[in-house]
């Protein structure tokens, strides 16, 4: 039972990496390396039985790559990468995705695949690639696409899942946004499940439940490595009753991403680890397995990413009754309150993502008028509809790590739209994940994941410019003289999405149409055409990327 | 690692090419400790055996003990001055005379002369030059140019240089380093050469980074003023204690650091690397705007124990300072279509994101790329520097740089004055109103920039979320 790691890019390889020595370090300190170990390590004869890592490292420049060798190499009794599932050219992608994919995919695929190919057959029994990317750049987008597709050919019963690591919002690269709608709409089609990794979200992490003043890269790494171990470490579904009651094989890499995925439109997952802490509040904290049960879902259905600064916003009955288990009782007294100003008309999907508390406290009764909207739910938002009845769900998949399995019961968890899965480690395994007794790591498929990609193309149902403002059709019409299929009138031919388009209420929303934008203006398009990737193929991709949102906000 | 060619034609171009080896010898020995002939080295320099003539490679292992380095440099010039003061200054072992191209008698001052008489009569020994210099990298990424503008050895047969390295080695990338003279240039006919040279610049460069010698000026008089001689010696800009140094050398090594800066990342070791590749595709959004605006910050560190260090806070805000940028513009008052902050030395990711949030407020963001932001983490920072940011931008307000040059070329050209001195050189009277026209074009391109960003609303109406 072995899966395959592939690390593309520069942060693919660091993220990959950090993930692997996390694996290792706790896992490996027992006596008996565990299944863990077995699944991401095999054992080579080559350094008499010392550990390699089933792990394929690819990027476009050296760098990084002779960086973490180098780090393992001056680590004595610990893990290496096997030299011969190396592969890096000097030149770098250039942060072009149509560079990546075309220039270097042609040249480099087939041996990827053949590192890929003999990586699996060192394993007794493959039970998926786990796939380690950023969509930012160009290498991990571009090559890592066609990496993908390559993948989704020689091996289309392999489960794969990607791994996604998501650029700031401020942006990391210009291109970004670009880059992103590319290698989703790729991995979309070619994966079989996507957890997207936002930097925005690790950085809060980092910033307000780790409390680091400065956050390095190694620190987003070190908390994308924790939450992948706690998914990705060996684990058995166990009862929902009780944790201890678990089934006696471990469940395998593809049964999770089954559970996790169960429909070919809904491929986004998100994880969440609960509890967050620095490692020096360790010591001094206890958990009992109910709050943390409880946390998980009341994040799942805020849609938030930090365990405090959401408004638990819950269906009304269940609320009173499930905030008072959990850590921070922060909105007990006011539950009513809160869930009722939850739906009020400006809440919106960013605020409860938002860091940091919202300014006016959620004790203050609502306006009297925003009540009313609230009642009659005049907003068709994604934002209002995850305040109001919860963040739909497809699936979630609860990870149990630690102590005391037997008192771990998983009732009342408040969302309606997914049965929970429990999954729990051997009580035997101590893993201490996030340094604690207990842990939860929380995989969700759920609808706030469109709000990402919305970032980057929500922007497709165009209205025709002519029908509002005169001088901007013209001012676009003389930007793109040659533009033969307009985009505007393909959109507008869509009915359902218009009738389903609202206009933004918030200005800050501008940002969402950044990919499409640029499109518009043409803007950096002839670096790709440079590489063969031509306007309209970009815009398939922006149709395939509408599809999977269209999919999502339907929930 | 890839490697880069430096190529320094004319005077202009070979003073700021003896800084930026000066500099970039000082900073591998700070970071080399051992001696020994590493990845990094390898970038910008070769090491020989200087027992065989011409000198050969020695191979690149680990742990290999530096015999003899050579600048991965070509040197032309057609007065023998400089580049013989180079040859026998300090700085000497690091060429060859086969790396250099000189001739005796100068180019007077005349693009015609320099890209027509010298781009024809040495063609074929720059060409055999660059080639052997290109064969001696194993994977080569760029070429740096170093020239003026104003001149006629630098605008004319640099860019000459120029369009042959496009012609022979389409696809490694060409930065150039175009020294643009100041408003009261001693060369009466510098608009002319200027505006003959950024036609050329505009259809064979993949980068331009124009630096204007006022605004070098300029900076050199602030950082007299700020530190009134209490300058550390490892600023960016060097103290004015040394005998031999020429004024200009101060303004020179200025140009030399942001070249070190922008090559950083990718010699380097960092978490965000960013290799030089990467600043054409995110800094340039339409063919023939690929004219860079930079600044370095900061520029000097203050000797004295008394005066508190500058925050590294402050370093962003001085980046999008006027009296910071290489070229005399307000970085505030143009428009941006993308942004890079290349930072060394120890700063971290989650201060890079603070900044951004902090300085995009007081920035003009084209509408249709609010968020062009490109960031890079390098952990080496330059000598002597806690750390440093060079900021790199394609941004509308060098309009009014280029403008300035097509007004002062107007002024010459209505009166058809000092034309012959073109026209006999070989050059064809086509040529002036071609270079005009491919200057108002690049012009246009950044009214266009304006006028979108003017016109466009802040929320556009016409598209909507499903």
């Amino acid at each position: 039972m072995s899966v395959v790691t592939v690390q593309l890019g520069q942060a693919g390889n660091q993220a990959g990496h950090a993930m692997l020595q996390c694996m290792w370090d706790h896992h490996a300190s027992q006596a008996s390396k565990s299944d863990s170990v077995h699944r991401f390590f095999r054992e080579s004869k080559r350094c008499g039985g010392c550990h390699v890592a089933r792990a394929i490292c690819v990027d476009t420049e050296s760098k990084v790559i002779s960086h973490i060798n180098e780090m393992q190499h001056q680590a004595p009794k610990s893990w290496t990468y096997d030299q011969a599932r190396t592969l890096f050219t000097k030149r770098g992608a250039g942060n072009n995705w149509a560079n990546g994919y075309y220039n270097y995919g042609r040249a480099h695929v087939p041996d990827i695949v053949n590192m890929i190919r003999l990586e699996m057959e060192a394993c007794d029994l493959v039970e998926g690639f786990s796939i380690l990317q950023s969509v930012a750049g160009g290498t991990g987008s571009g090559l890592g696409a066609a990496v993908l597709d390559a993948l989704q050919d020689e091996f289309p019963h392999v489960p794969s899942w990607a791994k996604i690591i998501w650029p700031h919002e401020t942006g990391e690269t210009v291109v970004q946004s670009y880059n992103c709608v590319l290698s989703m709409a790729h991995a979309y089609q070619a994966c079989d499940g996507i957890l997207l990794f936002e930097n925005d979200h690790l950085q809060d992490i980092c910033h307000r439940m780790l409390r680091l003043k400065r956050v390095t890269v190694q620190d987003l790494n070190k908390v994308i490595a924790q939450q992948l171990v706690a998914a990705l470490s060996c684990t058995r579904e166990a009862s929902l009753d009780d944790f201890s009651q678990m089934s006696p094989v471990n469940s395998s890499f593809g049964q999770v991403l089954r559970e996790a995925c169960p429909h070919p439109d809904y491929k986004l997952l998100r994880l969440r680890l609960v509890p967050q802490m620095p490692p020096t509040y360790q010591a001094f904290t206890r958990y009992e397995w109910a709050p943390l049960l409880k946390t998980a879902s009341a994040m799942l259905n805020a849609g938030a990413h930090l365990e405090e600064g959401f408004h638990r916003a819950r269906p009304l009955q269940n609320a009173a009754r499930s905030a008072t288990g959990t850590t921070r009782a922060l909105v007990t007294a006011a539950t009513g309150t809160v869930a009722a100003h939850a739906a009020t008309a400006d809440l919106t999907s960013q605020t409860p993502l938002y860091p940091h508390p919202p300014a006016e406290p959620p004790f203050l009764a609502p306006p009297p008028e925003a009540l009313v909207q609230g009642r009659h739910g005049t907003e068709d938002n994604t934002s209002t509809a995850i305040a109001r009845g919860g963040n739909a769900c497809v699936s979630q998949l609860y990870f149990c790590h630690g102590t005391d399995l037997a008192s771990g019961a998983l009732r009342d968890v408040g969302t309606t739209t997914a049965t929970p899965k429990v999954f729990a480690s051997r009580s035997n395994d101590r893993t201490r994940i996030a340094g604690n007794g207990k842990a939860v790591a929380l995989l969700s498929n759920e609808k706030a994941l469109a709000h990402p990609l919305r970032v980057t193309s929500s922007c497709l149902s165009v209205k025709s410019p002519a029908a509002k403002t005169p001088q901007l059709a013209a001012h676009h019409n003389t930007i793109k003289p040659n533009h033969t299929t307009r985009p505007q009138d393909y959109y507008y031919s869509h009915k359902r999405a218009r009738t389903h388009a609202r206009p933004r209420k918030r200005p800050q929303r501008a940002v969402s149409h950044k990919a499409w934008r640029l499109y518009r203006h043409r803007a950096f398009l002839h670096q790709y055409s440079a590489y063969g990737l031509g306007a309209e193929d970009l815009h398939q991709h922006f149709l395939a990327l509408q599809q999977v949102v269209r999919s999502y906000q339907s929930l | 690692m890839t490697q880069s060619v430096v190529l320094q034609i004319g005077q202009c171009g070979n003073q700021v090419g003896r800084q930026f080896w000066e500099r970039a010898l000082k900073e591998h020995a700070e970071y080399n400790e051992d001696g020994t002939f590493d990845e990094s080295l390898n970038t910008f320099f070769r090491n020989v055996d200087t027992r065989f003539t011409p000198a050969r490679d020695l191979p690149l292992k680990r742990g290999a003990q530096i015999a003899s380095l050579r600048a991965r440099a070509v040197l032309i010039d057609m007065e023998e001055g400089v580049v013989n003061e180079v040859l026998s200054g300090p700085l000497a072992d690091v060429f060859d005379t086969h790396q250099t191209v000189t001739n005796v008698s100068g180019s007077g001052n005349n693009w015609a002369v320099g890209y027509f008489t010298y781009g024809q009569t040495h063609k074929e020994q720059i060409s055999d030059t660059v080639r052997i210099a290109v064969e001696q990298c194993d994977c080569l990424q760029s070429f740096i140019l170093l020239h003026s503008m104003g001149g006629g050895t630098g605008s004319g047969l640099g860019t000459y240089v120029l369009e042959l390295l496009h012609d022979e080695y389409p696809s490694v990338y060409r930065f150039v380093t175009a020294v643009y003279p100041s408003k009261d240039d001693d060369v009466i006919t510098s608009p002319y050469n200027s505006v003959l040279a950024m036609h050329q610049l505009q259809q064979h460069a993949d980068c331009v980074i124009p630096v204007e010698n006022q605004a070098l000026q300029d900076i050199v008089e602030v950082v007299d003023h700020q530190t009134k001689g209490r300058l550390k010696r490892n600023s960016a800009v060097t103290g004015p204690d040394t005998k031999k140094s020429k004024p200009w050398d101060r303004m020179n090594s200025i140009v030399a650091n942001t070249l070190l800066n922008m090559t950083s990342s990718s010699r380097f070791a960092g978490s965000l690397n960013v290799d030089v590749n990467e600043i054409t595709t995110n800094l340039v959004p339409f063919p023939g705007m690929h004219f860079l605006t930079c600044s370095l910050s900061p520029l000097y560190d203050l000797a004295d124990v008394r005066v508190p260090p500058r925050r590294l806070d402050q370093m962003f805000s001085d980046a999008f300072d006027p009296s910071f940028q290489l070229a005399k513009c307000h970085p505030r008052k143009g428009i941006l279509t993308a942004c890079a902050l290349m930072v060394r030395g120890n700063v971290e990711v989650s201060d890079i994101r603070r900044n951004i949030d902090r300085v995009k407020s007081k920035l003009h963001f084209v509408k249709w790329n609010q968020e062009g932001w490109k960031t890079g983490l390098c952990a080496q920072p330059p000598v002597g520097q806690r750390h440093a940011l060079l900021c790199m931008a394609n941004n509308t307000c060098l309009h009014e740089t280029f403008s300035n040059v097509r007004s002062r070329f107007l002024q010459l050209y209505r009166k058809r004055a000092f034309r012959h001195h073109y026209t006999t050189h070989g050059m064809d009277e086509d040529r002036f109103t071609a270079a005009l026209a491919s200057l108002d074009h690049l012009l246009s391109l950044y009214s266009d920039v304006e006028a979108t960003s003017d016109s466009e609303p802040q929320q556009l109406p016409d598209i909507d979320v499903l």
